[in-house]
């Protein structure tokens, strides 16, 4: 079954198009890699489908469910996460307290509950705690809970922003280039992270330009060039096809 | 709890009790004048550091003030309403209109906002003066607020409020349940999700959290205790012109919290305390007191960039080591 569809989505800022007549699905408990080169449009589709963009055209669907116009909070109550390209995370606090703001939609909220800490008020916090706690374990940062976000190394900063948008209980967790910055070991770190995350049920749509990781990692691919799907298939499939080659390299040219 | 809990927890109670006793030391109405325009701004500055906790800055906070001085009065004088019913409900009041100014203006952030607040200030303060005269009194506008009704506590005679003494601890309780309020606030899950929306609100919007219902709340709040302020203003002073909830009101509240300390919840305390009895001492100088007032907010914000509570941390850590060496 798919989880998300997106349909003929097409987006423009003023007279360029970003996106042209994109459609895939993403299928429950999978990891699809979305690749292609600089300004092929995949942050453009990351952004419509966490609603911070709206498509010019085209719906996109969730669960089967319209959620083309959806504010990006509602969108996350439905299930749809993600992570930033550039690391962004709320730097002054704590990492606990990071992954603390992030339980928001499980934490009891109400103005006067907490203006008059009532029973049901710390309860709730209790669970906020526990499951913030079970965050920080799974991925395995428990030990720098009380490091201010903006003192980490990149590495962490960028685990913490993944740990963020776990807390947030997505079923759909976009990660738009999670590797970014980081050496080897961080990378296959990363990787086996990822590979934790999808075996505890979350679906993942991945961007990134590190090409073994997504490789590895994804179960189907789909090559984005110029706001146009190009390729989609098995990462076997992509690898060797020539439009992938072309749209990365270039054609070759014939001089003689 | 260590030990820089209890420093900060004595000193915190060891203030308190001082200013519950001040009436004792010096009956001089000129003192507990003062103290109560302190208390005033203590209000004031810690109402406004709650709307600067989601990142927003305000330049109506003055004006929100006036409101609240303006209802309560003249629901007193007009309606004949109890003070204790008028003061709650010019703080209501000024919750209201920041409910709806909020909710439109909100949307925008930084220097947009911040423009917004300032002619929306300047708007209340021109239909105060010039609209409905014989309501709101005009450019000299309410003389003769009446001092707060009497009220009759068990076990205590008839409280009045003919002395300042009684309008002082009218001053100061009000200052402290608006002070706990927004400590308990604070430090609940919504103190956490302001603070979320300041540093990040995209990413605050990427978890679910609905900004513009946080925002307009903390605006809401703030101006609520602003309105509060009024009223305690109106009914301790007797006059009420709109002159005294102009701009440069907004713009002292403003650095009362900025000078303070914006990032501490004792900053904007500290820093309305300072600067209100600084701005008293000054005030022999006649008009060099703006000169300087302007040389020791620069000398601050150059020397202390987190306001002055950070040089009161660094206090404390200082005498925690000397004790430390006394007992070593």
């Amino acid at each position: 079954m798919n989880l998300l569809e997106l349909k003929n989505i097409t987006k423009q800022f003023g007279g360029l198009t970003a996106i042209n007549n994109l459609s895939f699905e993403i299928n429950e408990g999978e990891i699809l890699g979305l690749i292609g080169p600089n300004g092929a449009g995949k942050t453009t589709a990351f952004n419509m489908i966490s609603g911070v963009l709206t498509p010019t055209k085209g719906k996109i669907y969730f669960k089967g469910e319209d959620v083309t116009k959806l504010k990006t909070n509602i969108i996350a109550q439905r299930g749809i996460c993600r992570t930033f390209q550039l690391t962004t995370l709320f730097k002054s606090y704590s990492v606990f307290d990071n992954v603390l703001i992030g339980c928001h939609l499980s934490a009891k909220t109400g103005f006067w509950g907490n203006l008059l800490n009532t029973s049901g008020v710390r309860k709730g916090e209790g669970k906020t705690q526990e499951k913030t706690e079970e965050i920080l374990k799974f991925l395995g940062i428990e030990e720098i809970r009380n490091e201010l976000a903006k003192n980490l190394p990149h590495g962490y900063q960028r685990i913490l922003g993944i740990a963020i948008a776990l807390a947030a209980g997505p079923e759909l967790l976009l990660l738009d280039e999670p590797m970014t910055g980081m050496n080897n070991t961080e990378t296959n770190d990363m990787i086996e992270t990822i590979r934790k995350i999808r075996a505890k049920g979350t679906t993942i749509l991945l961007v990134e330009h590190d090409m073994k990781a997504v490789m590895t990692l994804s179960d189907r691919i789909i090559v984005l060039n110029n706001g146009v799907k190009i390729v989609e298939g098995l990462p076997a499939e992509v690898k060797d096809n020539n439009a992938v080659i072309e749209a990365y390299l270039g054609r070759e040219q014939d001089f003689t | 709890m260590n030990r820089k809990h209890y420093t900060k927890n004595f000193i915190i109670l060891g203030t308190i009790a001082f200013l519950l006793i001040i009436p004792l030391l010096s009956s001089d109405p000129y003192h507990l004048q003062v103290l109560m325009v302190l208390l005033l701004n203590i209000i004031l500055a810690i109402s406004l550091w709650v709307i600067m906790t989601v990142g927003q800055l305000s330049l109506a906070h003055a004006a929100f003030m006036a409101v609240g001085a303006y209802t309560s009065a003249l629901l007193v004088m007009k309606l004949g309403l109890p003070f204790w019913l008028a003061m709650p409900a010019s703080g209501i009041m000024a919750a209201i209109l920041a409910l709806v100014i909020g909710s439109i203006t909100l949307r925008l952030k930084g220097a947009y906002f911040l423009l917004v607040t300032f002619a929306f200030g300047e708007i209340v303060i021109l239909i105060f003066s010039n609209f409905w005269e014989s309501l709101f009194g005009g450019v000299s506008g309410l003389i003769g607020v009446p001092p707060p009704d009497p009220i009759s506590i068990p076990f205590i005679p008839q409280v009045r409020f003919v002395s300042k003494v009684p309008l002082y601890y009218l001053a100061l309780s009000l200052t402290l349940i608006t002070v706990l309020t927004i400590y308990r606030l604070k430090n609940s899950r919504l103190g956490l999700t302001f603070g979320a929306l300041k540093e990040g609100d995209l990413l605050a919007e990427c978890i679910g959290i609905d900004i513009m219902k946080y925002k307009v709340m903390a605006f809401t709040v703030g101006c609520f205790f602003a309105g509060i302020a009024g009223s305690l203003y109106a009914h301790s002073f007797v006059v009420v012109t709109p002159i005294d909830f102009s701009f440069y009101h907004s713009v002292y509240i403003l650095i009362y919290v900025v000078v303070g300390g914006e990032s501490s919840f004792l900053g904007p305390i500290l820093g309305a305390s300072v600067l209100t009895l600084f701005s008293e001492i000054l005030r022999k100088f006649g008009h060099y007191e703006s000169i300087g007032y302007g040389i020791a907010l620069i000398l601050v914000m150059l020397f202390l960039p987190s306001g002055i509570i950070s040089l009161l941390e660094r206090i404390i850590v200082k005498v925690q080591e000397l004790f430390k060496r006394i007992k070593g």
